[in-house]
């Protein structure tokens, strides 16, 4: 299931099983107690992980198949460094896991509900994180047109 | 209005039997009504069964284990293989001690969520068996333990203690320890045969290395004796001689024509793990 994930996100055999050592590793190097539902929480830290992946301008360069990767591409005609600013200063300034919610919602369908039950937040509190972000890149593109 | 798509990360966890109880429900019925969510479903089973083949256990939890000891970001050669040894062998670097003896575990539990070839929970079924992952959860805070994998679908996956196994499968039988101890890992069957595992032949106890689940040198194939098979991870502090231990496994089963839950009588300081795997049929239950 988790290398299914890295494979889906990341379109790249190498790197998705680069990222499914990483999920393991992090997960050892925490020692944290199992959580309740165990593949919420590997596929979620997965997705993650993969998120930082194609963030890195390298990646970007040799990918093109993912929707993440499109919307990067996308910036990338407008020139490569202000789109990873654009990304940086979206997902930068975002908590970690809005990164993670964006995906699962954007990306994966899942509903604002379902998007809480796998985060641990309420429905309310991902609609806010996620209109916060929405506002932030909208913001963005208007100082960067600006 | 047709319902949305099911989302892939819900079908995932529909088949690892953990959604909430009316979720699980919800979407049973759901799928049994949808020839496109079955096929979904077969199909994310096929992939579990390529993608076992293409990586099985032992060469995943090889590779984990060399990454974690080379440093993050560097994936070890499929050509050369291990660079770090495995642990508790001569020379190799320490490592953070609280990441050291979570491993096991997590190996296991790693390979369960990797690798789990986990069918959808049957709400007739009462057999009590531990799921991988629970069983992961519990071994990762034993002193010592046995993990055992069947060969499946040219993968392997982790049967966990009270699972069922049948004749003619083929085992392979991990164990870890925390500390040094002396240890010796052998079976009963439920004709009241009993096999050594480790060591392969008599004599004393093996010095059991510490640290990560390692695998017993060969693969053990169930023979046809019915009811059950139990392992028993017998360690001490200090080395001690088989004979009389196998002996007393022995006798323990004549006492009562059962493979016995423990090994009665023995001296201070020495500690059992039994592990146990039913086989289909009449008495195949455990106690």
């Amino acid at each position: 299931m988790v290398l299914r994930r890295c494979r889906q996100l990341l379109r790249d055999e190498d790197a998705a099983l680069d990222v499914l050592h990483d999920v393991f590793s992090r997960w050892l190097e925490l020692a944290r107690e199992a959580p309740e539902y165990p593949s919420s929480f590997f596929y979620t830290m997965a997705t993650r992980i993969c998120i930082d992946r194609i963030r890195s301008a390298d990646f970007r360069s040799r990918s093109d198949d993912s929707r993440l990767v499109e919307i990067a591409s996308a910036e990338d005609i407008e020139g490569e460094s202000r789109a990873r600013r654009l990304l940086d200063r979206i997902f930068g300034h975002q908590q970690a896991s809005t990164r993670v919610m964006a995906v699962l919602h954007y990306i994966d369908g899942l509903s604002y509900e379902e998007v809480a039950a796998e985060v641990n937040l309420t429905a309310a509190g991902v609609r806010r994180r996620l209109q916060r972000l929405r506002e932030h890149a909208a913001k963005w593109n208007g100082e960067d047109k600006s | 209005m047709s319902p949305k798509p099911m989302a892939e990360l819900l079908l995932e966890r529909y088949r690892l039997g953990e959604l909430p109880a009316a979720a699980m429900a919800g979407l049973r019925a759901r799928c049994e009504a949808d020839p496109d969510l079955r096929a979904r479903l077969e199909a994310l089973d096929h992939s579990d069964a390529a993608i076992l083949a293409a990586h099985p256990p032992a060469s995943m939890v090889r590779d984990l284990l060399a990454k974690r000891e080379t440093g993050a970001g560097m994936r070890p050669s499929r050509q050369t293989g291990l660079p770090g040894g495995l642990p508790g062998r001569p020379g190799k670097p320490r490592r953070d001690r609280k990441a050291f003896w979570a491993a096991p575990a997590g190996l296991a539990f790693a390979c369960a969520i990797l690798l789990a070839v986990r069918h959808l929970p049957d709400p007739g079924n009462t057999q009590v068996t531990e799921s991988p992952e629970a069983y992961a959860i519990r071994l990762k805070g034993a002193e010592a333990g046995l993990a055992i994998f069947r060969k499946a679908n040219g993968g392997a996956e982790l049967l966990p203690p009270h699972a069922l196994a049948k004749t003619g499968d083929t085992l392979q039988v991990f164990y870890h320890s925390r500390g040094p101890a002396f240890g010796v890992i052998f079976s009963v069957d439920g004709a009241g045969s009993v096999t050594l595992h480790l060591p392969e032949e008599g004599g004393s106890a093996t010095a059991l290395q510490t640290g990560d689940l390692l695998p017993l040198p060969h693969a053990y194939r169930l023979d046809r004796a019915p009811r059950l098979e139990r392992f028993f991870l017998i360690t001490a502090p200090r080395p001690f001689p088989l004979d009389g231990l196998l002996e007393r496994a022995r006798a323990a089963f004549a006492v009562r024509r059962e493979v016995p839950d423990s090994l009665p009588g023995l001296e201070e300081g020495f500690r059992q793990y039994p592990y146990t795997l039913r086989k289909p049929g009449k008495g195949g239950g455990t106690k």
